[in-house]
């Protein structure tokens, strides 16, 4: 199925049914849930707003396709990932988007958040508030990717940083778990590996 | 002052004198990867062909035990008498003490000794102790006003006998010092759904004097029990209270033990501090998976129902409010020519600040002087920028502005301000912005009733439509309802 969206109460419904969405210019307020397997590709000019109100893109469902492409996420403002939450096994892509402006509560994840999964940012541009922070069992892949701020890898999560530019990684394990970022071709401006609970930084 | 007797110097053959300065928190560096560039070492650190492990040596011989540099816990002597303290660990007698209980990390190591580093007021010190005395403890919050580790505002005192109740009953716990709102909004809302599970979540052993307390981590979806031993130490003001959680009712301390199980679970009271999920918090101490719903997905007339069945089905109820709110534009200047016009900004409550980022100013006659600020959370005070502004400054916590423009400005009260603000985000309702709640009952048949986890400064109860306006995350968790927690 492929549908063209230009309200949001069009993109609730188109979200509920999958397939693939084109998300038509200009500014889309609300909080987005992905439940079933979606393509949502943004004209040009396309923006998702949460206005201040909870995840911009939420995906709490296992075994779902996401992907994203060309849409700016902006206005978050959740416990983790105020731009794009992810808790749940499913793979989630998000391909030349833009993800500012997203507050978090307290200090995590005001971009990206992963609890779980395996999420892609390719070709992203995050604005320098929004960072990402991957934890539990969650893998981040970032190809080609700007981040002004930090990408925090914690717990048992791993990350594989690709051609981007980062302005922080950091590594924290767990007492029983320990994270693993992978860096290749990429430049990160600082690293801050905790010293009590390490990660394991791969120098590709 | 009482002091433990001194022991014979132990001392590994050949080991190097101890080595001076004090280890940071983490490491820091740079760090750039370039396949074609990595022979020679683009930035020259950490940069190689072949797949490297960083973070598993840290330069320090172990010789004698798990405990490694960093590790964070406290000098305790269990008669809690005072701790030989010596400048290095061959000297032969000590040059000073240092109180039990008081909170170190471990920076250097021999065999038999540990070199500790703990605060003495504002500055930062070290010295060696015998290794019998180091416990192995939960690194402490942050400082946030000192940006550093909290070692010399708290002590570890030790709870004697057991501090579980048999009634857990619901919102027995307060949160202290520490921004782990989420986590005892969870632990709350956990108890208000079955307090059974959280007594069977919580054992004691008189003979050790620990307790165990059980979580669950794996792969989301499908956790395994994990039982987290702690001992009876726990952080301690000045006055003897807890530092950080606290029981409400009846002066036990399960809450601060399930706290502080949860900090070693998750690496350090200061890993809690830096905030976490709701919902990742309640999957953790139940097994079972959170789900999440955004309230502005909902209409008004699902609230209430909402609520009403979540609590039928004994789902524990965890939400979290806005970050601020938009402030009614003013129009705080007055004069006009070239002056430096200074203005308070109203509050609308005593606790409120400036939100960073949000400071705007622009004239209303012709849309001309506009100013605004890119201050981030944590600044103090932020810049006026704009093409007409010549200088600015905004400073959050004072609600104060002042703004220079380069042209005359015909009537300053003609300047308006708009702003928002963080802090009580509802005043007639005691609504605390960027903060979590456990949810409670529905109350006159069409109000929520929420609670605050400080313990203190309840809200009232808010209709399904100040719900909707306030609050911008919503998870729910079926608590397993059998006892032993396998039936749910």
């Amino acid at each position: 199925m492929s549908v063209r969206v230009s309200t949001e109460d069009n993109l609730h419904r188109a979200l509920a049914k999958g397939g693939e969405i084109t998300l038509l210019a200009g500014v889309h307020t609300g909080s987005f849930e992905a439940a079933t397997d979606v393509v949502i590709t943004g004209e040009e000019g396309a923006v998702l707003d949460a206005n201040g109100r909870g995840s911009v893109l939420l995906v709490q469902e296992d075994n779902l396709t996401v992907v994203v492409e060309g849409v700016t996420l902006r206005g978050g403002h959740a416990e983790l990932g105020a731009g794009v939450c992810v808790v749940a096994n499913s793979q989630v892509t998000l391909r030349k988007c833009r993800i500012e402006d997203n507050r978090p509560v307290q200090l995590r994840a005001g971009g990206v958040g992963v609890a779980a999964g395996n999420v892609t940012l390719e070709q992203c541009e995050l604005g320098e508030g929004d960072d990402i922070w991957v934890l539990a069992h969650g893998h981040l892949s970032l190809i080609h990717t700007k981040l002004p701020g930090q990408v925090a890898v914690v717990e048992g999560a791993t990350a594989t940083i690709e051609g981007s530019s980062v302005g922080k990684l950091r590594l924290r394990g767990s007492p029983r778990a320990t994270p693993t970022a992978t860096v290749i071709r990429s430049g990160i401006a600082e690293v801050d590996n905790d010293e009590a609970m390490p990660g394991n930084l791969i120098i590709g | 002052m009482s002091q433990k007797q001194r022991r014979a110097p132990k001392q590994t053959p050949g080991a190097a004198r101890p080595a001076s300065g004090n280890a940071s928190t983490s490491s820091s560096s740079t760090v750039a990867s370039n396949a074609s560039e990595s022979e020679s070492g683009w930035f020259g650190q950490m940069v190689s062909n072949e797949p490297t492990q960083q973070g598993v040596k840290d330069g320090v011989s172990r010789p004698d035990t798990g405990v490694r540099t960093g590790t964070p816990g406290a000098a305790i002597d269990e008669s809690g008498a005072e701790i030989a303290l010596y400048t290095t660990f061959e000297s032969e007698t000590p040059e000073s003490t240092l109180k039990s209980g008081t909170a170190v990390k471990v920076v250097d190591k021999r065999e038999g000794w540990f070199k500790i580093e703990y605060r003495d007021k504002e500055a930062s010190t070290s010295g060696w102790i015998e290794s019998d005395y180091f416990s192995n403890q939960p690194s402490l919050g942050m400082d946030e006003e000192l940006d550093s580790k909290v070692f010399d505002d708290y002590t570890w005192e030790k709870f004697e006998g057991d501090q579980t109740t048999e009634d857990l009953a619901a919102n027995q716990v307060e949160q202290g010092a520490l921004g782990d709102c989420f986590f005892i909004a969870s632990m709350n809302a956990i108890g208000s759904a079955n307090p059974d599970f959280l007594e069977e979540s919580i054992r004691y052993d008189a003979e050790t004097e620990t307790y165990s307390v059980r979580f669950f981590e794996g792969e989301y979806g499908s956790p395994e029990e994990v039982w987290i031993d702690v001992d009876a130490y726990l952080p301690t003001t000045k006055d003897g209270s807890t530092a950080y959680a606290a029981s409400a009712n009846d002066g036990s301390k399960w809450g601060p033990i399930v706290e502080k199980a949860y900090a070693k679970f998750k690496g350090g009271y200061q890993v809690l501090g830096e905030g976490g999920t709701g919902s990742v918090a309640m999957a953790e101490l139940t097994g079972n998976r959170s789900r999440s719903k955004n309230p502005s997905s909902m209409s008004e007339e699902d609230v209430i129902p909402y609520f009403q069945k979540a609590k039928e089905d004994g789902l524990a109820i965890y939400a979290g409010v806005i970050n601020s709110t938009a402030m009614a534009s003013v129009n705080p200047f007055s004069g006009d020519g070239k002056g430096r016009f200074k203005a308070t900004l109203p509050k609308t409550h005593d606790w409120n600040e400036i939100q960073h980022g949000t400071v705007e100013i622009e004239h209303e006659d012709d849309g001309g002087k506009t100013a605004f600020e890119n201050g981030k959370d944590g600044d103090k005070e932020a810049p006026l920028l704009g093409t007409q502004v010549e200088d600015g400054t905004v400073v959050y916590a004072k609600n104060s502005v002042e703004v220079t423009y380069d042209e005359e400005v015909d009537d300053a009260s003609k300047l308006q301000v708009d702003y928002e603000a963080h802090g009580v985000v509802l005043p007639s309702k005691m609504l605390i912005g960027n903060h979590a709640y456990s949810f409670t009952d529905v109350v006159d048949g069409d109000k929520l009733q929420f609670y605050n986890p400080w313990g203190s400064y309840q809200p009232k109860a808010i209709t399904a439509a100040e719900f909707l306006g306030y609050f911008d995350s919503l998870a729910t968790n079926q608590v397993p309802k059998g006892k032993t927690g396998d039936g749910s």
